[in-house]
C-alpha cells in the first residue's frame, strides 16, 4: 500500500512536470477506471493473458509514460499521431517511439465548442479537449506531433491545433489510388523520413528500416493470428478484449505488447481445442465495420456482447484496416524499402479516398472469413467520408444478404437505451 | 424610359432567370451545343467555352428537392 502511495505521489510529479492539470487529470482517470471496471473486469470467462492488458490499461498515464520519459532522458524522440497512414516503420527506424493520440472521451467540451464546430465528429472535439484541458500525457509528452490531411474535419483542425501545440507536422495524403496519388504520398513519406531525421539527429539508413519493417510486421502478424482464432464457435475471445488489444497496439512498446498478444494466442489455441468459448456456441456473430474506436470508446461493444451477440471481427483502422496489410522488408536498398512502406499504406482502404471499393470487399471477405451473421456500421456523428460511405456499403451488403444495422453516434451517453434496443432487435433478426 | 424604371426592368429580367436559362439551354443543345455541368468553381470555364460548350452550375439552390434525398445521404451533409 505505502508503496502505491509512494508510486502515485511519483506519478504526480511527472504529470505536473508534463504540464498536466492535476485535479482534471484525477477526475479523467476515475472516471476511466470505473468505465473499465464495469466493462472489461465484469466479463465473463476473459482469457488470463488479458492480465497483461488490464495492468496496461490501469498503468497507460502512468507506468507507461514513464518508460517514455525514461527513453527521451535517454535521447530518444517521442513521436505522436492521429492516423494509421503515419508509417511506424520509418519512426522506429529514425530511434523513435511512436504513440498513437486518439481520444475516445468527451472532455471540456465547452472549451472545444470555442475553436470547433458543434458539428464535428466526437474523435477530433475529443483530442483537442484532451489538449485543451491538459490531460493527455502522451500529447504533452510527444516531441513531434504528425497531423495528415485525410478527412476534412482533420485537415481543417489541424490549422486550429497548430498554435496549441508547439510541434505540429503536417502530412499530405492523396484521396484518389492512382498513380499521382501514389506518387504524392511517396513524396510525402521521404519528406517524412527527412522530418525524423531532423528530429532524433539519425540517419535512416537500409538497415535500420529494415529493422524497423521486421518490429511492425511482427506486430501485425501477432495481430493477425489473433484475428484468425476468432473464427472459431464458440468465440475463445470476446471482440471488448480483442479490440483492447488493438487500442493498446498504439501505446504499447511494440516488442513487449507482440509477445503479450502472442502468449493470449497460444491460450486461445487450448481454448479452441477444448472448444471453450468466452460465450457459448451458437452466439450470433457480428463484425463492426466503420470509424476507429480510441480508447475508452466501448460503448457500442459492450451493448453489443450484453445483447447476446460476441464481435468476432473490426473493420476499423483500430482493427484489420490499420494492421492487415504487411510492409515487405526483402529489398536491399533504403528507397526500394521506401517504396515497399509506400506500397503498403497505400492499401490502407479508408473512407477518405474516392472511390474505395476495396473496403466492401474487405467487410466482405471479414463476413466470410469469420463466419459473421451481420454487421454492424459504427459511424461518428458528422463524420462525412464513413457516414457516408455508410449507405452504399449497407445496400450492397443486403444485396447479398448481410444484415447491416446502421448506427450513428458519438461518446455521449444519451443514446444507449436507443441504442441498445437497436441492437437487440438486430441480435433477433440475425439469430 | 428614365433610369429608375430601367433598372425596374432589368431587375425584372432577373426575376425568373432560372426559366429563361433553362429555355436558353434547350435552344444552345438544338444548335448543337454541348453543356457541361459544374459543381464547383475549380471547374474551368475558360476551357468549356473555349471548347464551344456551356458551363452550368448544378449546385442546389433550392430547399424543395432535399427529402428526396433523404436515405442516400447521412442527415447534416453539406451540398
Ligand atoms: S479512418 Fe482514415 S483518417 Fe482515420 S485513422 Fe483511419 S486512415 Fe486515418
Ligand atoms: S471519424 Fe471521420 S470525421 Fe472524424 S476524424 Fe475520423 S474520418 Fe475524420
Amino acid at each position: 500500500m505505502e508503496r502505491e502511495n509512494s508510486m502515485s505521489q511519483d506519478y504526480r510529479s511527472m504529470w505536473e512536470t508534463l504540464g498536466l492539470d492535476l485535479e482534471a487529470h484525477d477526475a479523467l482517470l476515475g472516471v476511466l477506471g470505473d468505465f473499465y471496471r464495469d466493462i472489461y473486469l465484469s466479463q465473463k470467462n476473459r482469457p488470463e493473458g488479458m492480465g497483461y492488458f488490464d495492468f496496461v490499461m490501469s498503468e497507460v498515464h502512468g507506468l507507461r509514460i514513464r518508460e517514455l520519459l525514461d527513453e527521451k532522458a535517454a535521447g530518444r524522440k517521442i513521436i505522436g499521431s492521429y492516423c494509421v497512414f503515419v508509417p511506424e516503420e520509418i519512426v522506429l527506424a529514425g530511434n523513435a517511439t511512436l504513440v498513437g493520440l486518439c481520444a475516445g472521451a468527451d472532455f471540456a467540451m465547452e472549451e472545444v465548442e470555442k475553436i470547433l464546430p458543434r458539428n464535428t465528429c466526437a474523435l477530433i472535439k475529443s483530442t483537442f479537449g484532451f489538449k485543451l484541458g491538459r490531460v493527455c500525457p502522451y500529447l504533452e509528452a510527444a516531441d513531434m506531433v504528425v497531423g495528415e490531411n485525410t478527412c476534412d474535419g482533420k485537415k481543417k483542425a489541424y490549422e486550429s491545433l497548430g498554435p496549441l501545440v508547439s510541434n505540429l507536422y503536417i502530412m499530405d495524403i492523396p484521396q484518389v489510388k492512382s498513380e499521382k496519388g501514389k506518387e504524392l504520398l511517396r513524396t510525402e513519406y521521404f519528406h517524412f523520413k527527412d522530418a525524423v531525421e531532423a528530429l532524433t539527429g539519425v540517419t535512416i539508413d537500409a538497415e535500420r528500416l529494415r529493422e524497423g519493417i521486421h518490429t511492425v510486421n511482427a506486430k501485425r502478424r501477432a495481430l493477425h493470428r489473433l484475428a484468425g482464432l476468432r473464427a472459431a464457435d464458440p468465440a475463445p475471445i470476446s471482440g471488448l478484449d480483442a479490440l483492447l488489444a488493438n487500442q493498446v497496439s498504439f501505446y504499447d512498446n511494440p516488442t513487449r505488447f507482440t509477445d503479450a498478444v502472442n502468449k493470449i494466442c497460444d491460450e486461445l489455441e487450448k481454448r479452441i481445442a477444448a472448444r471453450q468459448g468466452v460465450f457459448s456456441e451458437k452466439t450470433p456473430r457480428v463484425v463492426i465495420s466503420g470509424c476507429p474506436m480510441a480508447v475508452p470508446s466501448w460503448k457500442i461493444p459492450s451493448i453489443v456482447e450484453t445483447s447476446g451477440a460476441v464481435i468476432v471481427g473490426e473493420e476499423s483502422c483500430v482493427g484489420e484496416r490499420g494492421v492487415r496489410n504487411l510492409t515487405d522488408g526483402s529489398a536491399q536498398t533504403l528507397e526500394a524499402l521506401m517504396d515497399a512502406i509506400v506500397d503498403r499504406y497505400f492499401k490502407v482502404d479508408c473512407a477518405i479516398f474516392t472511390p474505395n471499393p476495396d473496403r466492401l470487399a474487405h467487410i466482405e471477405e471479414m463476413v466470410r472469413t469469420y463466419k459473421a451473421d451481420g454487421v454492424i456500421h459504427y459511424g461518428l456523428m458528422f463524420c462525412q467520408p464513413y457516414l457516408m460511405e455508410a449507405i452504399p456499403v449497407e445496400r450492397a451488403l443486403e444485396k447479398k444478404n448481410i444484415p447491416c444495422l446502421r448506427i450513428d453516434t458519438d461518446y455521449g451517453m444519451e443514446d444507449v437505451g436507443q441504442l441498445k434496443t437497436r441492437i437487440e432487435a438486430f441480435v433477433e433478426l440475425i439469430k | 424610359m428614365n433610369a429608375s424604371t430601367e433598372v425596374a426592368c432589368l431587375l425584372k429580367s432577373f426575376g425568373n432567370m432560372a426559366e429563361q436559362s433553362l429555355v436558353g439551354l434547350e435552344m444552345a443543345k438544338a444548335d448543337g451545343l454541348k453543356v457541361v455541368g459544374i459543381y464547383c468553381i475549380f471547374a474551368p470555364v475558360e476551357i468549356i467555352r473555349a471548347a464551344g460548350a456551356l458551363p452550368v452550375g448544378l449546385c442546389g439552390k433550392r430547399a424543395e428537392p432535399i427529402a428526396a434525398a433523404d436515405g442516400r445521404l447521412p442527415p447534416g451533409s453539406h451540398g
